[in-house]
C-alpha cells in the first residue's frame, strides 16, 4: 500500500519544493556568474572567513606601504638630489678656494661666493616637502636652519668668540696682528665650538639629531631623512663661514692661508662626508625602492590567495545558470503536465 | 429472503453509500490541507441485514509521524540558530569585501597609523588616523548593539513561544479529552486525532517534543529531555521576559513543570525546537562573539594605553581609545564584559570638540606625565610607531572567548570572524539538511495518511454504482409489493 | 343434521379466516413497530366423528402463534440508549407500577428524573454497580434489579489510588548528584484526592551512586515560587532503588530493591506506586505513567457496551460503569404471552424466567445504537391477507350454498 499510493499533497509538494530549490540555487548561480564571487563568502567559506580578512587587512597594510613607500621614496629623491648638489657646490667651491689661496686679495675673492654657499648650504637644508623640513630629523615643522647675517645669533656668537679671543671684532684694527698660530688655534677652538653642540643647536639649527625612520615593508625599517645637524653640514657650514665671515681681507697673507688651508681641510672633509649621506641615503633609496617590488609581488600573492578563496569560476557558474534554468524549466512544464493530469477530466 | 429483508439491506447499502460518500468529500476537502489524513469507512456486512458502517478509520503512521515530529523540531531549532547568526553576520560581517568588520577597521586603523607615521607632521593623516580608529569603535559599539539587540529578540521571540507552547497546551487539552471520550464511546474522533497531530507539530516547532499514547488514546507529551509538558492536564510553561539587554545580562530561563530548561542552569536542557534555538542563540553564541568583541576591545585599549614617561611610576592610562571606566585601564588579561560596548575614541583627538588629533604622535592625553613626544617634533614618529607595532605584535587573549588565544589584534578579529562564519556555515548546513529530512520524512508520511484524488474519484464511482443499484433494488421492490398491492385490490 | 353443519363449518371458517385476517391487520398495522412480533393463526381441524355412510363437517379451530422468537433486521440509529439484541434474550422492563415483563423494543429515552423507558412506557430494569460492587444476579429470578437511571445524581471523583509504569528508563550516563536542591530528573504525575482535587506530585530522581538512585516524591503544591526546591513540607515519600547491571540483569531493578513507594496522597487515599519495569540503562530519561482516578466532573453522555454494561462518560473523559442490564429468557420464548406495548409476561407455557448476562450461555449480545424491527415481512402479509380473503370467500360460498339447500329443503314442503 505504501509503496504503490502517492498522495495528491504529496505530487504538487515535490513539485513545488523542487521548483523552489532550483529557483534559490539559480538566484545564487546568477549572482555569481555576474560578480564572479561567491554569493555569500562568508557562508561559503565558513572558518577560513577569518583569514579571508586577515588576508585583505595584509593586502590593506602592504598596499598602504607601498603608498608610504612612496612618499619615503620621493622625500629621499629630494635628499638625495640636494645632497648631490651641495657636493657639486663644494667641488667647484674647493677649486676656487685653492685658486685664491695663493692670490693675493685672496680673501676678498673668496668671501663672496662662500658668503652664497653658506646661504645656499641654509636654503638648501631648509628645504621643505609637503610641509616637512627634510632635514630637520624629526623636527620636521620647523626651519631647521636659522640665516646666518648680522645681527642673527649664529653671527653674534661667532663674532664674540672672535673679540673674546682677539680682542677686538673681526676686520677690526689690529686684525693684520693675528699669527697663522692664534687664528689655526682660534679655528681649532673657540670657532669650532660654535659648530658643535650645544652653540650648534642654539644658534644654528633647531633639527634633531634622531633622524626620520620609516618602516617600508611589515618587517624593515630605514633611516629615511639626514639631519642639518650631520657632520657632513656643519663642516660644510664651518668651512663657508669662516671665508666668509671673518673678514679674510684684513688678515695678513699668513693668517689667511692658514684659514684657507683649514677651510679646504673642512670642506674636503665635509665632501666625503657628505658623500657617505649620500650613500647613506642611496641604500636607503634602493632599500625602499626593493621593499616596494617585493611588496607588489606579495600584494599579487595574497590578492590571488584571496581570490582563490572568494572566486568562482563565471564560467561554471553561468553554466550552472543555465543548467539549473533547463532544469526549472522542465520542472514547470512537468508541474502543468502533471496538474493536467487529473481523473476528473475523465469523469 | 423476504421483501422487507430486501429491502432493509438496500435501504443499509444506501446509508452506507452516503457514509462513504461523506468520507470521501471530507477527504477531497482536506486534499491539500497538511496534517489531513485520509479516512475510511469501515462497512461491515451484518448477517441477514445488510451492511453498516462501524467506524471511521484514519490512515496514519506513528512512526513516520514521530520521525516528522522530530525533524520539526530539529529543522526549527537551526532555522532560529541560523537566522540569529545570518542576523550577526550581515551586520557585523557583511561580505568581506565591504571590510565592514571589525578585524578590517582595525586593518584600516594600522595602515592610517602607518601613513601618519610616515608624515608625523601632517595633520590630515592624523585626522584620518582618528576617524580610523571612530571606526574601530563605532565598529565595535555596533556590533555590541547588534549582538545584544539579537538577544533581546531572541528573548522577545522566546516569551513568544512560550506563549504559543501554553496555547497550544491548553487547546491539546480540549482535543486530548474529547479524543478519550471519543475513543471511549467509539465514536468517530479521527478528526480530533489530525487536531491533535497538527497541535503536536505545531508544539515540536517551539519544542522537542516526545510522546506516548495511553489507554483510550490518552497521550502524554514530554519535551525531549523528559520533562513532563502534559500528562491528563497541561503543566505550566513560565517564562519572564527581559526587555533589554547589555552585555552583562544573562536571560531568564524557561521553567517548564518547575523546570529550568534552557540557559546554564538548566536541570533537563531541552535539544530542539525553536525555544532552544533562541536559548543557544542567546545564551551561548551571542555571549561568545560578545566575548571575542569584548577582548578585541580590551586589546585595542591596551595597545593605545599611555604609560607615564616621566619615570615617576604613574598608572597605566587609557589612551586614544578609551572606556566608560576609563581613564583606568580595564582588568587585563581577562574578558572585561561589555568593554566592547563603551569603548570610544577620546574626545581629546577630536576636532569638532575643540581636540588636537596630534596628540596620536604626540601622547598627553592624560596630562603632562604621559607626553611622549617631550620635544615637540612634528616629525616625532616613534609614538606612532610604537602604535603601529603594537597593533601587529602578538597578544594574549582569555581563552574563554574561544578565539585564537594569541596573535595580532587584526589575527584576533579574524579569528573572531572564523568563528561566526563557521558557526554559520555549519548550522546552515545542519538547517539544509535538517529541511530535506523534513521534507522527506513529511512525503513518507503523505504517501501513507495522504488524500489521492484520482484514488478518491474512482472510488466514488465505485460508491456511486452500488448507490445507483441499490436504489434500483428499493425501486423494484416497490414495483413488486406495488403489483401485490393490486393484486389484493 | 348435515347441512347445518355444513353452515355451521362454513361460519366457522369464515370466523377463522377473520381471525387471520385480523392478525394481518395487526402484523400490517405494526409493519414498523420496533419490537413487533408477528402473530400468525394455525388452525387445527375439528371433525366429527362420522359414520361409513354420512359425514357431518366439524369445524376449524384457530390457534394464535406469536413468532417472538424469529428476530427482526435491525435498524440503525444515534442514539446511544436505542439498543437492540442481537440473538436470543429479552430486556427485563417493568410498568410504573413496578410489574416486571419482558421486550425486545429497546428503544429507551431517559424520562424527567432519568429513568430510561421505552415507547410503551416501560422501564428498563438493571442492576446497580455504580459503586464498583459486582453485580448480584439471581439467576431465576429478577431480584435486586432496579430501574436504570442516567441522570447524574453526584459528582463523584474517584481517588488515585495506583499507578503503573508504562515505560521509564533513567540515564545510566547521567552524573552523580549532590542532592536537593540539584537533581537529575524530575517529571510529575497529576492524581486526585479523596474529593476530586487533582495533587500533582512532583517525582525528583537523584542519582546518589553508580546505579543507584533516590527518587523523593513531594507535593507540588509546596513548591517553592515558580516551582522547585524548596518545598514547604517534606517529601510525601523516598525510596532508593538499586539496579542490576549484570548481563542477566541488564539495567532492571535489582532483586534486592523496592520495586514500588507507597504513601498516602495528601488528602486523599493510600497510593502505591508500582516501579517494578523501571530500568536503567543508556537511553534518555523516560517516565510514563497511567495513574487511576478522575476528577468529578459532569456526565456528559451515557453508552451501553455489548455485554450490557452501561457506562456514564464525563466531561473529563472517565468512563464509569453504572449499571449492568441483563437479558432474560425463557425456555420458549414463542409462549410468552405477549401484552400490550411490545411487553411479554411470563405464561405457564413459556416457563421460567432465567437472567444472566449478554453473550453468556446462549443469550444474545447487546447493540447500542441500533433497534429491532418488526419481524413482519409485507409480502408474506398480503399474501396472506389475498389467502385469507380467498377462503373466505370460499367458506362464505359453502355457508351460502348450505342455506341456498335448505331453501330448497324448505321449499320442498310447499
Amino acid at each position: 500500500m505504501a509503496t504503490n499510493f502517492i498522495s495528491s499533497n504529496s505530487i504538487s509538494t515535490t513539485l513545488r519544493i523542487s521548483a523552489s530549490k532550483s529557483q534559490v540555487a539559480m538566484s545564487k548561480a546568477i549572482k555569481e556568474a555576474t560578480t564572479g564571487r561567491l554569493a555569500d563568502v562568508g557562508e561559503g567559506l565558513g572558518a577560513l572567513a577569518g583569514r579571508d580578512v586577515t588576508l585583505r587587512a595584509e593586502l590593506l597594510d602592504m598596499g598602504k606601504l607601498v603608498d608610504t613607500n612612496a612618499l619615503v621614496g620621493a622625500r629621499l629623491d629630494v635628499a638625495q638630489e640636494r645632497i648631490s648638489q651641495l657636493i657639486d657646490t663644494a667641488q667647484s667651491f674647493q677649486k676656487d678656494l685653492l685658486a685664491a689661496r695663493n692670490s693675493a686679495n685672496g680673501g676678498g675673492i673668496i668671501a663672496q661666493p662662500a658668503a652664497s654657499n653658506l646661504q645656499s648650504l641654509l636654503t638648501t637644508l631648509n628645504v621643505a616637502m609637503d610641509g616637512q623640513y627634510l632635514f630637520g630629523g624629526i623636527n620636521t615643522g620647523q626651519e631647521p636652519m636659522t640665516s646666518y647675517e648680522a645681527g642673527s645669533p649664529s653671527k653674534t656668537a661667532i663674532d664674540a668668540a672672535f673679540t673674546a679671543t682677539f680682542g677686538f671684532a673681526p676686520g677690526a684694527v689690529g686684525s693684520e696682528s693675528i699669527t697663522p698660530a692664534a687664528m689655526e688655534n682660534f679655528l681649532n677652538n673657540a670657532f669650532a665650538a660654535e659648530f658643535d653642540d650645544p652653540a650648534w643647536g642654539t644658534n644654528w639649527s633647531s633639527a634633531s639629531d634622531q633622524v626620520m625612520r620609516s618602516r617600508i615593508s611589515t618587517t624593515q625599517t630605514v633611516d629615511s631623512s639626514v639631519s642639518a645637524n650631520d657632520k657632513a653640514f656643519r663642516k660644510l657650514a664651518m668651512a663657508y663661514t669662516m671665508l666668509s665671515g671673518l673678514d679674510l681681507q684684513s688678515l695678513n697673507q699668513g693668517t689667511f692661508q692658514a684659514v684657507t688651508d683649514k677651510a679646504l681641510l673642512m670642506v674636503a672633509d665635509s665632501i666625503s662626508d657628505l658623500a657617505s649621506v649620500g650613500a647613506r641615503l642611496g641604500t636607503a633609496q634602493e632599500q625602499t625602492t626593493n621593499a616596494t617590488s617585493r611588496l607588489k609581488v606579495q600584494v599579487d600573492i595574497v590578492n590571488r590567495q584571496v581570490n582563490a578563496m572568494e572566486i568562482v569560476d563565471p564560467e561554471e557558474a553561468s553554466v550552472r545558470v543555465t543548467s539549473l534554468k533547463n532544469q526549472l524549466e522542465m520542472s514547470h512544464a512537468l508541474t502543468a503536465q502533471i496538474q493536467r493530469l487529473s481523473i476528473l477530466n475523465y469523469l | 429472503m423476504s421483501l422487507t429483508v430486501a429491502l432493509s439491506s438496500a435501504r443499509s447499502s444506501l446509508m452506507a453509500s452516503g457514509v462513504q460518500s461523506s468520507v470521501i468529500s471530507r477527504n477531497v476537502a482536506g486534499l491539500h490541507q497538511d496534517g489531513y489524513s485520509r479516512k475510511n469507512a469501515l462497512i461491515v456486512s451484518q448477517p441477514g441485514s445488510g451492511v453498516y458502517v462501524s467506524g471511521i478509520q484514519r490512515a496514519a503512521s506513528a512512526g513516520l509521524f514521530n520521525n516528522v515530529v522530530k525533524a520539526v523540531s530539529t529543522s526549527a531549532q537551526q532555522d532560529a540558530l541560523y537566522n540569529g547568526l545570518q542576523k550577526i553576520a550581515a551586520v557585523t560581517i557583511d561580505d568581506p569585501e565591504l571590510d565592514q568588520s571589525a578585524a578590517a577597521q582595525l586593518a584600516k586603523l594600522k595602515s592610517a597609523l602607518q601613513q601618519y607615521a610616515s608624515a608625523p607632521n601632517n595633520v590630515t593623516f592624523a585626522q584620518t588616523a582618528v576617524t580610523a580608529a571612530k571606526g574601530v569603535a563605532t565598529a565595535l559599539n555596533d556590533a555590541t548593539n547588534t549582538v545584544q539587540m539579537t538577544r533581546a529578540d531572541a528573548d522577545a521571540e522566546m516569551a513568544t513561544s512560550v506563549n504559543n507552547i501554553n496555547q497550544l497546551l491548553a487547546q491539546f487539552e480540549t482535543v486530548n479529552t474529547a479524543i478519550i471520550k471519543g475513543t471511549i464511546s467509539g465514536s468517530d474522533v479521527t478528526d480530533y486525532l489530525d487536531t491533535r497531530d497538527n497541535i503536536l507539530s505545531k508544539l515540536s516547532q517551539e519544542v522537542g517534543i516526545t510522546f506516548a499514547t495511553r489507554a483510550n488514546n490518552d497521550m502524554v507529551v514530554y519535551t525531549d529531555s523528559g520533562v513532563t509538558l502534559f500528562e491528563r492536564t497541561a503543566r505550566s510553561v513560565t517564562f519572564d521576559p527581559t526587555h533589554s539587554y547589555t552585555a552583562g545580562t544573562t536571560g531568564n530561563a524557561v521553567v517548564i513543570d518547575g523546570v529550568p530548561v534552557t540557559g546554564a542552569n538548566a536541570i533537563m536542557p531541552i535539544s530542539s525546537g525553536k525555544l532552544a534555538g533562541l536559548a543557544t542563540l542567546r545564551d551561548d553564541k551571542m555571549v561568545t562573539y560578545q566575548n571575542q568583541l569584548d577582548e578585541i576591545a580590551r586589546g585595542v585599549i591596551e595597545v593605545f594605553v599611555e604609560k607615564d614617561q616621566t619615570g615617576a611610576g604613574g598608572p597605566d592610562q587609557t589612551g586614544l581609545f578609551t572606556y566608560a571606566g576609563g581613564p583606568g585601564m580595564p582588568t587585563t588579561g581577562a574578558i572585561n564584559v561589555g568593554l566592547a560596548g563603551t569603548i570610544k575614541v577620546t574626545d581629546l583627538v577630536d576636532q569638532a570638540l575643540g581636540g588636537n588629533p596630534s596628540l596620536v604622535r604626540d601622547g598627553g592625553m592624560n596630562g603632562a606625565s604621559y607626553v611622549y613626544n617631550a620635544g615637540g617634533e612634528a616629525g616625532f614618529f616613534a609614538r606612532i610607531q610604537g602604535l603601529v607595532d603594537g597593533m601587529a605584535a602578538s597578544r594574549t587573549y582569555d581563552p574563554a572567548a574561544l578565539g585564537k588565544p594569541s596573535g595580532s589584534l587584526v589575527d584576533f578579529a579574524g579569528s573572531s570572524v572564523s568563528w561566526l562564519e563557521s558557526q554559520r556555515k555549519s548550522v546552515g548546513d545542519e538547517a539544509t539538511y535538517s529541511q530535506t529530512l523534513l521534507e522527506r520524512s513529511a512525503d513518507a508520511l503523505s504517501n501513507v495518511n495522504g488524500v489521492n484524488m484520482d484514488d478518491e474519484m474512482s472510488f466514488m464511482l465505485q460508491v456511486e454504482r452500488t448507490f445507483s443499484a441499490s436504489s434500483k433494488l428499493i425501486s423494484t421492490i416497490d414495483d413488486m409489493l406495488k403489483q401485490l398491492l393490486m393484486a389484493v385490490g | 343434521m348435515s347441512l347445518y353443519g355444513v353452515m355451521r363449518t362454513g361460519g366457522s371458517g369464515m370466523n377463522a379466516q377473520s381471525n387471520k385476517l385480523a392478525t394481518v391487520a395487526d402484523n400490517i398495522a405494526n409493519v414498523n413497530t420496533t419490537g413487533y412480533k408477528r402473530a400468525s393463526t394455525e388452525f387445527s381441524s375439528l371433525i366429527l366423528r362420522s359414520g361409513t355412510g354420512n359425514y357431518n363437517s366439524g369445524s376449524v379451530e384457530t390457534q394464535v402463534r406469536y413468532a417472538i422468537s424469529d428476530p427482526g433486521t435491525l435498524n440503525y440509529t444515534t442514539s446511544a440508549t436505542d439498543l437492540a439484541i442481537q440473538g436470543n434474550g429479552f430486556f427485563i422492563v417493568s410498568d410504573s407500577g413496578g410489574t416486571p415483563y419482558l421486550t425486545r423494543a429497546g428503544s429507551f429515552v431517559p424520562d424527567g428524573q432519568g429513568n430510561l423507558y421505552n415507547t410503551a412506557g416501560y422501564y428498563l430494569m438493571g442492576y446497580n454497580i455504580k459503586n464498583g460492587a459486582a453485580p448480584d444476579v439471581v439467576a431465576n429470578g429478577l431480584g435486586n434489579l432496579e430501574v436504570v437511571n442516567i441522570a447524574q445524581q453526584t459528582l463523584l471523583g474517584n481517588p488515585t489510588t495506583t499507578a503503573k509504569l508504562d515505560g521509564a528508563n533513567l540515564d545510566s550516563n547521567a552524573a552523580i548528584t549532590a542532592g536537593p536542591p540539584a537533581y537529575t530528573s524530575k517529571t510529575s504525575l497529576i492524581t486526585y484526592d479523596n474529593i476530586g482535587n487533582p495533587v500533582k506530585l512532583d517525582m525528583y530522581m537523584f542519582k546518589t551512586a553508580a546505579n543507584t538512585w533516590d527518587v523523593e516524591i513531594y507535593n507540588n503544591a509546596d513548591a517553592a515560587a515558580g516551582g522547585g526546591f524548596p518545598y514547604g513540607g517534606p517529601a510525601l515519600s523516598t525510596q532508593t532503588f538499586t539496579f542490576d547491571v549484570s548481563a542477566t540483569g541488564k539495567g532492571r531493578l535489582d532483586a534486592a530493591s523496592p520495586t514500588s513507594m507507597a504513601f498516602t496522597i495528601p488528602g486523599g487515599s493510600p497510593f502505591t506506586l508500582d516501579m517494578s519495569n523501571m530500568t536503567q540503562v543508556a537511553a534518555d530519561f523516560q517516565f510514563k505513567a497511567t495513574t487511576n482516578g478522575n476528577a468529578p466532573s459532569a456526565l456528559d453522555r451515557v453508552e451501553v457496551s455489548s455485554d450490557g454494561t452501561m457506562y456514564s462518560i464525563f466531561d473529563d473523559g472517565t468512563r464509569l460503569a453504572t449499571y449492568k442490564i441483563p437479558l432474560a429468557t425463557v425456555p420458549s420464548p414463542d409462549n410468552l404471552s405477549p401484552e400490550v406495548g411490545n411487553v411479554y409476561s411470563i405464561s405457564i407455557n413459556s416457563g421460567n424466567i432465567q437472567v444472566d448476562f449478554a453473550g453468556n450461555s446462549g443469550l444474545g449480545t447487546i447493540k447500542p445504537e441500533a433497534l429491532e424491527a418488526s419481524n413482519v415481512d409485507l409480502a408474506n402479509e398480503l399474501t396472506a391477507m389475498i389467502e385469507s380473503q380467498r377462503s373466505y370467500t370460499a367458506n362464505s360460498k359453502v355457508f351460502q350454498t348450505g342455506a341456498d339447500l335448505l331453501d330448497v329443503l324448505v321449499n320442498l314442503k310447499r
